[in-house]
C-alpha cells in the first residue's frame, strides 16, 4: 500500500530515501536501489529539485528576519527598516599643532590677515612598513600675527585618501540612485555640494539627516544608507522632508577611502611632512616650511562594522530610541560613535560612597590599551551631546585594570606522550589563551574561575597527570616622575591573609629619601599586619628594610595606601613606561571584577612550569 | 510449479522469480498499453551499465564517487595501451556499482555451453588464454577512431551467461 510521498525534508539524502520507500509500496518498479538505472536518474532529478526548493524556502525565511539573516545585503537592509544605519569604516585621526611663519620680504604690502589650509591631503606620515596620507576634511583658516607667524592649534586630520564624485539628477531616470562605489569609505569624512540649478554657479552644502523631526521641505539634507557589497547611497529629500532636486541639479561629493585601524598609533613627530596647500588671504599659495609643534597618538581608525556585529546592535540601537537614559543605552550609542571599544560600564554618580547625583560615569576600556586620551574623551563626550538627557552631566573615566596571572605547576607523565617540557607549557598556554577569550572573563564584571583554570590546565594534554596552580592579582601603576604624591591601589578583591609570608610584592622603583634620590633600587611588600614596608637588597643580596611604615593595606577592601602620611617621590622604575607592576593573591580562588574594575587575563605573564611527574601510581 | 506432499496434503511450491524492472527515458507509450515503457531484466541492466560507463565523475548530485573515465580515454590514442586502461576502468565500475551482474572470464571458468545465451566464445588451443574470452573485453580498432567493448556477465543467482557488444567513439 503506497503512502503520502515525504518532501518536506531539507537533506537530499533523505529525500531520495522518501521517494525510495514510496517505490517499494507501490511495488511496480525494483532498479531504483542501482546506481546506473534509469530510475535513479528520475529520483535523483526529484529530490535535487525537492532539496533546492526546500533549501530556497528556508534561505528566503531566514534571511527575512534580522536575527536569523547570513547575508550582508540582508542584515543591512533589515537592519535600515529599525533605523539603523551600520558604521562605515573610520579613518584613523590625527590630532596636531603646526605653525607657519612668513617671510616679511615676500609681503611688501604687509602681512595677509589669515591664511587657510585647504580641503584634501595634508600631512604625510610614515611608519616603519607604511605611509599614510591625512587629510583635512573642511578648510581651515588661521589668523596671521603681526610677526607673520600664524598658528593653528588642535587640527583634525584624517587618514584616507581624498575622493570625489559628481552625479546628476536626471528625473528621466526614475530608478537613479547615487551611489559611492567603494566599501572603504568612511561615512563621516562625506561631503556634499549640490549646485541646484545649473544654469546658476552656486553650490550649497548639504548635511547629514538623523531623524525627520525638525526638517521643512527647503531643509538642505541627505540620508546615507547602505547597498550592496557595504557601498553607501545618498538619498535626498522628497520636498516636505528635505529639499527635492530639481531635474540637471549637480552633485559633488568628496569622501575618504581609509586603510582604518593600520593607521592608528601614529606619534613620531620627525616622520609627518606637510604635503597640503595653502593659500593666503590674498589668494596666493604659500610655500613656506610647516613646522609641526605636536602630535597625539592617531586613533580611532577601524574597519566597516561587520555582520555580527549589525545583528547584535542593531536592535539595541532601536531600543535605545537614539538617546542615553539606561546603561545600556550609553553602551549601544558609544559603540556607534567610537567603534575602538572593547568593553563599557556606566554608572550613576548615586552609586558612588558619597553620592553625587546629577552625573553618569562612563568607564571606557579601548580595544588598544589601558585607556583612553583625552582627546579621545572628548570626542567621545561632545558626541554624546545630542542624545544625553538634559540636566544629566556625563563624565568619562579610565577603567581600572587587574590583571589576574596564573602560576602553575604542571606534571605530566613523560611516557604518555613525545611532548618535552616546553612542548606541555606551550599547550597549556594555547589553553589559556582560550579560555582568556571567552566572554565571560576579560570585562567589565568578568570573573576568572579557579576551578576552570585549573580543569582547563588539566584537560589541556592527556599527558598531564595533575596541576598546583593558584592565581595571582597585578596592577601596573603608573608613577607620576619626580613628583610628591599619594597612591592607592585598589583590587577589589580581598587579599589573602598569611601570617608568615608577603602577599604583596612589587617590580623595582628607584625614589628620593631625605631629600636626596637614593641610588638603590626599592621594592615594598606587606608585613602581614597592615602595613607595607619598603625595602632594597644590599651588595650581599640581604634584604634591608628601610621604612616599616611606607603605607598601609586594609586586606578585606584589597586595597594598599602608599604616601598617604607623607606623600612620596617616585624618580624611575625598572619596567618600561614608568610603571610599577603590584602583584597580590586573592582571598578567595576566583577573581572577580566588580565596579569599574576590568579584569584582564593575562597569561603572558603568567608562570607555567612543567615538570615530569614522579609521583604517577603504578598500574 | 509443483507440489510436496506434507502431513497427506499437497502443499504448492513456487519460485517467486526475481524481476527487475526499470523505466525508459524516452517516455514513448507502450503501443499496447499505452503506458510507459518499461526495461526489464536484461534490457534494464544493460541499460544500466550504459549509463554506469557514460556518467562523468560529478555528474550525479551528492554522489561523485559514480561515473567512470570513459570519455576521457575515448579521446586518447586509440591503441592497445588505451584499450586496457579503458578494460580495467569499466571493470572497476562494473564490480562498484553494479551488484546484480557478475563478469565471467570463460578462459578459466568451466561452464554448460547450453547456458551461452545468443553467443560463441572464442576458441582457444587448450594451452593458451584469449583476451576476448574474459569478463571485458576491450578493442582499440584505430582505422575506425574507436573501440569495441563485450562484456561478458552472469546475473547474480542466474546459470545463464549473457555478452553485451559496444562500440564506444569519441563524439564531440
Amino acid at each position: 500500500m503506497s503512502g503520502a510521498i515525504q518532501l518536506t525534508e531539507v537533506d537530499f539524502e533523505q529525500i531520495k530515501e522518501n521517494l525510495i520507500d514510496y517505490l517499494k509500496s507501490t511495488r511496480k518498479f525494483t532498479d531504483y536501489d542501482f546506481a546506473g538505472s534509469n530510475l535513479q536518474v528520475i529520483l535523483n532529478l526529484i529530490s535535487y529539485q525537492a532539496q533546492l526548493n526546500a533549501y530556497s524556502t528556508n534561505m528566503v525565511a531566514n534571511e527575512s528576519f534580522l536575527a536569523s539573516a547570513s547575508l550582508r545585503n540582508n542584515v543591512v537592509s533589515n537592519a535600515q527598516m529599525i533605523g539603523y544605519t551600520p558604521t562605515s569604516a573610520r579613518s584613523s585621526c590625527l590630532i596636531l599643532d603646526f605653525n607657519i611663519e612668513l617671510e616679511e620680504q615676500s609681503y611688501p604690502q604687509g602681512f595677509p590677515k589669515y591664511i587657510q589650509v585647504m580641503g584634501g591631503a595634508a600631512f604625510n606620515a610614515s611608519t616603519t612598513n607604511n605611509s599614510f596620507i591625512f587629510n583635512v576634511i573642511d578648510t581651515q583658516t588661521a589668523a596671521v600675527s603681526k610677526f607673520g607667524k600664524v598658528t593653528f592649534k588642535d587640527i583634525e586630520t584624517y587618514e584616507g585618501v581624498m575622493l570625489y564624485k559628481n552625479f546628476t539628477v536626471d528625473d528621466s531616470d526614475f530608478n537613479q540612485k547615487f551611489v559611492i562605489e567603494n566599501p572603504l569609505v568612511d561615512s563621516t569624512t562625506i561631503r556634499v555640494e549640490v549646485q541646484e540649478d545649473p544654469n546658476e554657479d552656486i553650490s550649497y552644502l548639504y548635511s547629514a539627516a538623523d531623524n525627520l523631526v525638525t526638517l521643512t521641505e527647503e531643509s538642505r539634507v541627505y540620508w546615507l544608507q547602505e547597498t550592496n557589497d557595504g557601498y553607501y547611497q545618498l538619498v535626498f529629500g522628497d520636498g516636505f522632508f528635505g529639499k527635492l532636486l530639481k531635474d540637471g541639479a549637480k552633485i559633488k561629493v568628496s569622501y575618504l577611502v581609509t586603510n582604518a585601524e593600520v593607521a592608528n598609533g601614529i606619534q613620531n613627530i620627525g616622520n609627518i611632512v606637510f604635503v597640503g596647500g595653502i593659500i593666503d588671504s590674498y589668494g596666493t599659495r604659500i610655500t613656506d616650511k610647516v613646522n609641526v609643534d605636536r602630535v597625539e597618538p592617531s586613533f580611532g581608525g577601524s574597519k566597516i562594522e561587520d555582520v555580527s556585529s549589525i545583528k547584535f546592535r542593531a536592535p539595541k540601537f532601536y531600543a535605545s530610541q537614539n538617546r542615553c537614559v539606561i546603561s545600556d543605552d550609553y553602551e549601544t550609542i558609544i559603540r556607534k560613535i567610537y567603534p575602538g571599544v572593547d568593553d563599557i560600564y556606566v554608572y550613576g554618580g548615586e552609586q558612588l560612597p558619597i553620592a553625587e547625583y546629577g552625573r553618569v560615569y562612563v568607564v571606557v576600556k579601548p580595544t588598544t590599551g589601558e585607556k583612553l586620551s583625552n582627546i579621545s574623551k572628548d570626542y567621545i563626550k561632545n558626541s554624546l551631546e545630542p542624545f544625553r538627557v538634559a540636566s544629566l552631566d556625563i563624565i568619562l573615566t579610565d577603567p581600572t585594570v587587574v590583571y589576574v596571572e596564573t602560576v602553575s605547576t604542571v606534571f605530566y607523565n613523560e611516557k604518555a606522550t613525545n611532548k618535552d617540557p616546553a612542548g606541555i607549557t606551550a599547550t597549556v598556554i594555547d589553553t589559556l589563551n582560550k579560555y582568556s577569550e571567552g566572554s565571560t572573563v576579560s570585562k567589565f564584571g568578568g570573573t576568572v574561575r579557579y576551578s576552570r583554570v585549573v580543569g582547563a590546565v588539566d584537560d589541556s594534554d592527556q599527558a598531564i597527570t595533575r596541576n598546583l596552580t593558584y592565581l595571582r592579582m597585578r596592577r601596573n601603576i603608573p608613577i607620576v616622575e619626580n613628583t610628591f604624591a599619594s597612591y592607592e591601589i585598589c583590587y577589589e578583591n580581598s587579599f589573602k591573609l598569611d601570617c608568615n609570608n608577603p602577599v604583596i610584592y612589587t617590580t623595582g622603583f628607584r625614589m628620593e629619601l631625605g631629600g636626596v634620590v637614593s641610588p638603590n633600587t626599592y621594592y615594598f611588600e606587606d608585613d602581614s599586619s597592615g602595613n607595607i614596608r619598603l625595602f632594597h637588597f644590599n651588595e650581599f643580596n640581604e634584604k634591608i628594610i628601610d621604612n616599616k611604615e611606607f603605607g598601609t593595606v586594609d586586606y578585606e577592601k584589597g586595597e594598599i595606601l602608599i604616601g598617604y602620611q607623607k606623600p612620596i617621590k617616585f624618580v624611575s622604575t625598572t619596567e618600561n613606561n614608568s610603571i610599577i607592576k603590584v602583584r597580590a593573591l586573592p582571598r578567595g580562588q576566583d577573581v572577580e571584577a566588580k565596579l569599574s574594575i576590568y579584569l584582564d587575563f593575562d597569561v603572558a605573564e603568567s608562570d607555567i612550569n612543567t615538570v615530569v611527574d614522579t609521583k604517577i601510581a603504578k598500574i | 510449479m509443483s507440489f510436496i506432499s506434507y502431513n497427506g496434503k499437497n502443499v504448492t511450491l513456487s519460485k517467486d522469480v526475481k524481476e527487475f524492472v526499470d523505466i525508459s527515458l524516452a517516455f514513448e507509450p507502450n503501443p499496447i498499453t499505452n503506458d510507459l515503457t518499461l526495461l526489464t531484466n536484461t534490457r534494464s541492466i544493460e541499460n544500466s551499465l550504459k549509463n554506469l560507463i557514460y556518467y562523468a565523475p560529478t555528474e550525479i548530485v551528492f554522489d561523485r564517487t559514480i561515473g567512470s573515465g570513459v570519455r576521457e580515454y575515448l579521446f586518447d590514442i586509440i591503441d592497445m595501451a588505451t584499450a586496457s586502461l579503458l578494460q580495467s576502468e569499466i571493470e572497476r565500475i562494473i564490480n562498484n556499482f553494479e551488484p546484480r551482474i557478475e563478469l565471467v572470464n570463460l578462459n578459466y571458468e568451466s561452464y554448460d555451453s547450453s547456458n551461452l545465451v545468443g553467443f560463441t566464445p572464442a576458441s582457444t588451443d587448450g594451452y593458451s588464454i584469449d583476451p576476448r574470452n574474459s569478463g571485458v573485453y576491450v578493442e582499440a580498432q584505430h582505422d575506425q577512431n574507436q573501440f569495441s567493448v563485450t562484456i561478458t556477465y552472469r546475473i547474480v543467482g542466474y546459470q545463464q551467461i549473457f555478452r553485451v557488444n559496444k562500440i564506444l567513439e569519441p563524439t564531440r
